[in-house]
């Protein structure tokens, strides 16, 4: 009778710990998602940066020496101050103010598209740049630097009660507080010395850069997201260079003209 | 690189000279020559005109009721002043607004008066009406001895306002006179002309240096902020941002809006900068070493003062003033 009870209890257990759904607490482990499958919004298509502020810095290439916004050192100043486009065009140089650190920045658009179930592209017209986020991996090591870098990138796990309830979890992945379900955050390293703006203000080869992308719908309907980025650079910044830039969806590829690099 | 140099180098001199007569609340008649002084009279838009010379600017709203004025610069320059404002009208000075304390803008305030007529109530000395908030009086007013009257201040505002706005209605158009709190000092005033559409900022806005935030007359950078905040909600730009509410700063060129925004978002970029640096623990003298403004130098002058005053503002911010 007692063994009969407990045998009972063990099956209810066992019931009840079936009836769980896959990756739940308690649960069975889930299978690992792809990084496609596991997007908690659709970012992919064409999207088009409106130059809502910063328009003199932005629109075209400001004067040598207006390095306003930018909490730049001495060092950035003097480095600023002898910026010469020629010297860098006659070096074929001119894609220093196309990277990472800048490129999201630069007016135009970006066409998204997964590369693989676990790599995010970002196609820049601006320049004609390719940026590839990488999801569930860690930089090789002997990584080249270039002007995009190596993007490792992470989808913040909604909080509890939003989103889809499978992915109840607290965010584990995510620094932020607030984090709603809908962003994608990205690091970026072996990045390439640049300019953070066109006239020469730069970024060294030490920089790492954070990037949170934020997903909403406007009340008409259409897709934003905002892209915050981080830039830390102890070379060339006396403390980290924060701007946020908004991106807006557009239904097809038509205003896409991708253009060369240019230094001036 | 020579000609950027030679800006610098005048923005910077400009800033020094502007900060020290700045820092002289109500010292009229500088030992400064004044005879080299020329004066610009800008029309503004509707009845309002900016005057230029040396210290703040002043603003002159002209109509059938007669003259109002916002400022009036240096004691010396009083009689070259009237002459410019009879140019635009033969009826007396009614109205002399005051937006703070310091002796480049309150200067004028006795002979100006003096030549005036009071506004809608009668004044002590029959000149005109000088408005400005209780604060800017507290400041111009000495301490007197121990139960003896304290004696008269040449120049002292004799209708001081203590409530948020004061409002008038003259030469056809409204006027609000808006106290915005330890900004600029602890008695700073803006004025808004309503229907001319201009905003007249005092020392809050000086689009062409960095603000002097006078923390030992109640100044902070969150007055600041707080004070270009309103400033900015209450203008409305033209097409493409451009035009607009006129805005009249306390010192340089004539704005709008996107001036103001500008302005607004260097001293809130630079304030989180030096947020930031306290955070992590640095002293007054490294955050000064970092030089948090070099960025803005180029264009504002150079930022040492004001990095100062942000720092100790920002470790020490005063009780609200009232309003």
């Amino acid at each position: 009778m007692r063994i009969a009870r407990l045998s009972a209890a063990a099956l209810l257990s066992a019931a009840g710990i079936l009836a769980q759904p896959p990756g739940a607490p308690g649960g069975p482990p889930r299978a690992p998602q792809t990084a496609r499958a596991a997007a908690p919004v659709d970012f992919t298509g064409y999207w088009v940066s409106p130059v809502m502020e910063d328009w003199r810095w932005r629109m075209v290439t400001p004067l040598k020496g207006d390095f306003a916004s930018i909490p730049i050192n001495r060092a950035a100043y003097d480095f600023g101050m002898a910026w010469d486009p020629a010297k860098d065009e006659a070096a074929g140089l001119q894609c220093k103010s196309y990277g990472a650190p800048a490129i999201m920045r630069v007016p135009g658009r970006v066409h998204m598209i997964w590369q693989d179930d676990n790599t995010l592209t970002i196609e820049a017209d601006a320049g004609t740049q390719t940026r590839l986020l990488h999801f569930n991996s860690k930089a090789p090591s002997g990584e080249a630097p270039s002007w995009q870098g190596y993007s490792e990138a992470n989808w913040e796990r909604p909080v509890r009660g939003e989103g889809d309830p499978r992915n109840d979890f607290p965010p584990i992945f995510s620094t932020r507080t607030g984090a709603r379900g809908k962003s994608l955050e990205v690091v970026t390293t072996h990045l390439r010395a640049g300019y953070l703006r066109k006239n020469g203000v730069p970024y060294s080869e030490n920089t790492m850069m954070e990037e949170f992308y934020d997903y909403r719908t406007a009340p008409d309907g259409t897709p934003w997201f905002t892209v915050t980025t981080v830039v830390h650079d102890p070379k060339y910044l006396v403390v980290p260079f924060i701007t946020s830039t908004d991106f807006k969806k557009r239904p097809d590829a038509a205003g896409w003209h991708p253009t060369p690099c240019s230094a001036r | 690189m020579k000609i950027l140099a030679c800006k610098m180098t005048l923005l910077v001199s400009v800033s020094l000279l502007a900060g020290a007569i700045d820092a002289q609340p109500n010292r009229a008649g500088q030992p400064q020559n004044f005879d080299n002084v020329e004066l610009h009279l800008i029309p503004v838009q509707g009845n309002v005109y900016l005057l230029m010379g040396a210290g703040g600017n002043m603003t002159v709203q002209v109509g059938s009721d007669g003259v109002l004025l916002v400022d009036t610069m240096f004691a010396p320059l009083a009689p070259r002043i009237a002459a410019e404002i009879k140019k635009l009208s033969p009826l007396p000075i009614r109205y002399i607004i005051d937006t703070h304390v310091h002796g480049d803008h309150v200067g004028g305030n006795e002979a100006l008066a003096r030549m005036g007529a009071p506004g809608a109530s009668q004044t002590d000395t029959g000149g005109a009406t000088i408005i400005a908030h209780e604060n800017v009086v507290n400041r111009m007013t000495k301490p007197a001895a121990a139960g003896q009257t304290p004696p008269p201040t040449p120049g002292l505002p004799n209708d001081e306002y203590f409530t948020r706005t004061k409002d008038l209605y003259f030469n056809g158009e409204p006027i609000f006179v808006i106290h915005e709190p330890n900004a600029h000092t602890d008695g700073d005033s803006i004025v808004l002309f309503r229907r001319s559409d201009t905003i007249s900022t005092g020392d809050i806005f000086t689009p062409e240096r960095y603000p002097f935030l006078d923390l030992e007359r109640g100044g902070s950078v969150q007055g600041e902020l707080d004070a270009l905040n309103h400033i900015i909600h209450l203008t409305v730009p033209a097409h493409l941002q451009e035009g607009g509410t006129r805005v009249i700063p306390g010192h340089g060129r004539l704005c709008d809006e996107a001036e103001v925004v500008e302005y607004r978002n260097m001293i809130t970029i630079v304030r989180d900068r030096i947020q930031a640096m306290i955070k992590t623990g640095m002293t007054l003298e490294q955050v000064k070493a970092a030089k948090p403004t070099l960025d803005y130098d180029t264009q504002y002058g150079s930022g040492d003062a004001f990095v100062e005053a942000v720092f100790k503002s920002l470790g020490n911010p005063p009780a609200r003033s009232r309003n």
